[in-house]
């Protein structure tokens, strides 16, 4: 993969369970802006889903964010407001996580691809 | 003869786009595949830095919460494509440092880890935004060729 050094590009954010969040923040993605915004969000057992819906909009929402990663067993809590997500940036991506391995008939993209194929869907 | 030489052309338009999302569908599971090796492997090596360090010295209290803290990893897209390219900014702190000074080489081989996890996720973002522009593409010539079948069963 081509990389651009010294170019002030846009963030990719995470929102996932601790070890998604502190591995990526470890591969350089983390960061906190001068409104001391930050674009990584940390869910566990007690987090609300309507916390994870507005952290997940706000993010939406922020121009310098391109990528959003979401652990899948996350984006399943908020899967009305990722299917309402249509604009290709941010784009949305459903990460698998070490306790709940990749589902493609869960992931929105891949099944999107999938109604082509069907006449019903088209 | 006219019209039917234009849906026949619309036809096998349909199919080479359903040819390339299928691909791009084969593409990004497989890209999938190697992001969930990925993550695991580097879980792995959090779970052994954990084991050698405590368990607090490899959790959330790691990660920044005030101040300003700049991305290391960003993304730069090219205008008018699907291209996206990692682009590097080395001039802050490693990440690495917030976990200590002398850390085991099992957070090393994570920080290894995800760092490809954000390559493939970038990866993965590019046949996203591709597989997007087929299925945009489909669905507008389908139309199109539903107007012609609409046009000439009026003409029957």
């Amino acid at each position: 993969m081509a990389m651009h050094s010294a170019v002030k590009g846009k963030l990719l954010a995470v929102i996932g369970d601790e070890d998604t969040c502190v591995g990526f923040l470890l591969g350089g993605v983390g960061e906190i802006n001068k409104h001391r915004h930050s674009n990584f969000m940390v869910v566990d057992k007690n987090t609300a889903i309507i916390d994870i819906e507005e952290c997940f909009k706000g993010f939406v929402k922020r121009d310098d964010i391109d990528i959003i990663l979401i652990n899948q067993n996350v984006a399943e809590m908020i899967r009305h407001v990722i299917e309402g997500h249509t604009q290709p940036i941010p784009a949305v991506l459903e990460i698998p996580s070490k306790d709940h391995p990749y589902d493609a008939s869960k992931d929105s993209i891949l099944r999107r691809a999938k109604g082509m194929f069907n006449p019903e869907d088209v | 003869m006219g019209l039917e030489r234009t849906a026949k052309q619309v036809d096998n338009e349909l199919d080479e786009m359903c040819r390339q999302i299928i691909e791009l569908m084969d593409d990004y599971y497989s890209n999938m595949s190697k992001l969930q090796h990925c993550i695991r492997d580097g879980c792995v090596h959090l779970a052994k830095s954990r084991y050698l360090m405590g368990h607090r010295s490899v959790s959330d209290l790691q990660l920044p919460t005030s101040g300003q803290y700049t991305a290391r990893s960003t993304v730069v897209r090219e205008e008018d494509t699907t291209v996206i390219h990692l682009a590097c900014n080395n001039d802050g702190d490693d990440p690495i440092k917030r976990f200590g000074v002398l850390v085991p080489g099992s957070l090393r081989k994570a920080q290894e880890g995800f760092c490809k996890c954000v390559e493939y996720s970038i990866e993965a973002a590019v046949i996203k935004a591709e597989m997007e522009k087929v299925q945009k593409n489909f669905l507008s010539l389908k139309n199109e060729r539903n107007q012609m079948t609409n046009v000439v069963n009026k003409g029957k």
